[in-house]
């Protein structure tokens, strides 16, 4: 594909990622949009999320945490799928009408910043895959630089499939999503057979850290609440494919409340298995499949897990490029697939992000959090579920969601509130905890809450009621 | 495509979309119903009792 080609072709799916998607251009019913979502969702990040979690908790709460901290909040944030099938729009369009026109570029890039160190993690695993099946079959190639090496290689193949244009990217999809379910299956199988039943519902973690039980399952909660509203990030752009609200509502929380758990809850498995026989946590594939099967499945499973984070790496490229390219049209795609590398590469070297999975996620958490909030509380307590699609759009020069400069002041002022009631519970940044309120429900969960409610009272004030609802004289419904 | 071109596209696909949806009233077809909001109880509740039975057995 050549240059030009594949830049409009970049450029054509970025126009089809912006404008409203018209009733009859909808392809997705529930299953299409349920299985296209759990495919993006299952990757190989889960299995460090779920090894993490299963450290901090017996298996009772690793249930509890998994499955009920991921949709709990879950069950709420897709509450937005209604305004994004419903007007055929992107979130990060409609949140135009929350941040205005440049507050949400300023939004939207710093979301990309907290959440592409998920693709140094992915490339982390990839490397480590590699090196795997060099010792697998007897080669020995050291260890040290040559993970940074491969690590390096991965990221080059995920931005070059994203350069390559959407029907790669298509392409790859296709086989991607087989390549989970068959590693997930080996996982099953790895884990299953090396332990009995007793022994995984019987297992001991180490807590010797926390000063209780209660203590480290206050962290597990923290840590699956914090990985579930980081899906904001990304939540916005497939639901707006659905015929009908219901079914982008259902598939959504169905796939990031309970399918995404469900294979974090596999990798917990795995992190058990490795735990109970040899008394170490492991969120590395290629150490827990060497240690765990034969040597000819544990090829087969690092050679798909290598496939799969490539091709992953490749559609989060590819998306948050889309993303970008949205807020900044007149900036080439290629250049900024290339930022995304050069930064993404930049936490490669480094080599501390898998290590640092906690802290990571609550950093994440600080943003994610209040942009939870306040979208929830803008379109349903604030705008009852109607906004003008002209000034989103600024067609004709409907201007409603200009506010100062660009920027709304009552949703600015509500996401700080939002940062400020995280960081006094929780600091991620030192890892220290100020208040038990953190050990109920954590952090990100009071700092979405705190968000939406100062959002919420903010707009009550006369003034700022004016300020942000007028849009009301442009709306037709 | 030159960038200009490629924001002049867009921005009269854009408008030819958004008077089109206006004319149908952004009408879907099936809106969410009190059914569908059952369900977003129940994920919630459901959820709730989870994280709580959690905590009691901690």
């Amino acid at each position: 594909m050549s240059k030009q080609t594949a830049t409009q072709a970049a450029e054509q799916e970025t126009i089809f990622g912006i404008v409203p998607i018209l009733r009859s251009e909808r392809t997705y019913g529930f299953w299409d949009f349920f299985f296209v979502v759990s495919g993006f969702g299952i990757a190989v990040w889960c299995y460090a999320q779920g090894v993490y979690i299963a450290s901090l908790s017996h298996f009772s709460g690793l249930v509890c945490s998994i499955l009920g901290g991921n949709m709990l909040l879950i069950s709420i944030i897709c509450l937005v799928m209604i305004p994004i099938v419903r007007y055929g729009i992107d979130s990060w369009v409609y949140m135009r009408a929350i941040y205005g026109h440049v507050g949400v570029k300023l939004v939207c890039i710093v979301i990309v910043l907290v959440n592409f160190p998920w693709y140094a993690i992915g490339a982390d695993i990839f490397s480590s895959s590699i090196l795997s099946i060099f010792n697998t079959v007897g080669v020995d190639i050291g260890g040290g630089g040559w993970r940074r090496v491969f690590a390096f290689l991965c990221i080059i193949l995920g931005a070059l499939v994203a350069i390559a244009g959407p029907k790669v990217i298509a392409w790859s999809n296709k086989v991607l999503v087989p390549s989970l379910i068959l590693v997930a299956l080996l996982i099953v199988f790895a884990a299953v057979s090396s332990l009995s039943g007793a022994d995984i519902v019987n297992y001991e973690p180490d807590l010797s850290a926390f000063g209780s039980a209660r203590e480290a399952y206050g962290w597990s909660l923290e840590g699956n609440i914090a990985f579930s509203v980081s899906w904001i990030s990304c939540i916005g752009a497939l639901p707006r494919l659905c015929k009908r609200e219901s079914h982008a509502y259902t598939g959504a929380a169905l796939s990031y409340g309970t399918m995404v758990p469900l294979m974090c809850f596999l990798g917990g498995l795995l992190g058990i298995a490795m735990w109970t026989r040899f008394g170490e946590w492991s969120d590395d594939p290629a150490i827990i499949y060497a240690a765990l099967v034969n040597p000819v499945l544990a090829i087969i499973g690092l050679i798909l897990i290598a496939f799969s984070t490539i091709v992953v790496c490749g559609i989060g490229f590819y998306s948050f490029g889309i993303v970008l390219k949205s807020i900044l049209p007149k900036t080439g795609f290629r250049l900024l697939v290339g930022v995304l590398f050069v930064y993404v590469g930049i936490l490669v070297a480094w080599g501390g992000t898998a290590s640092h999975l906690g802290p990571f996620m609550s950093i994440g958490g600080i943003i994610y959090a209040p942009v939870c909030g306040i979208i929830i509380t803008d379109y349903f307590f604030v705008r009852k579920q109607r906004f003008s699609m002209r000034s989103v759009y600024r067609v004709d020069g409907a201007n409603a969601y200009d506010y100062t400069g660009g920027f709304s002041v009552p949703a600015f002022i509500a996401f700080f509130i939002g940062v400020i009631v995280m960081l006094a519970i929780y600091n991620p940044i030192t890892g220290t905890v100020h208040t038990d309120l953190f050990y109920f429900i954590g952090s990100t969960a009071w700092a979405t809450v705190a968000s939406g409610i100062a959002y919420y009272i903010v707009c009550k004030i006369p003034y700022f009621h004016n300020y942000v609802l007028r849009d009301r004289n442009e709306l037709t419904k | 495509m030159a960038s200009s071109d490629f924001e002049l596209q867009m921005e009269e696909e854009i408008k030819k979309r958004v008077e089109e949806m206006e004319a149908d009233d952004y009408d879907m077809g099936v809106p969410f119903s009190k059914q569908n909001w059952a369900v977003v109880v129940i994920f919630f509740v459901v959820s709730l009792i989870l994280v709580t039975i959690g905590m009691v057995w901690h």
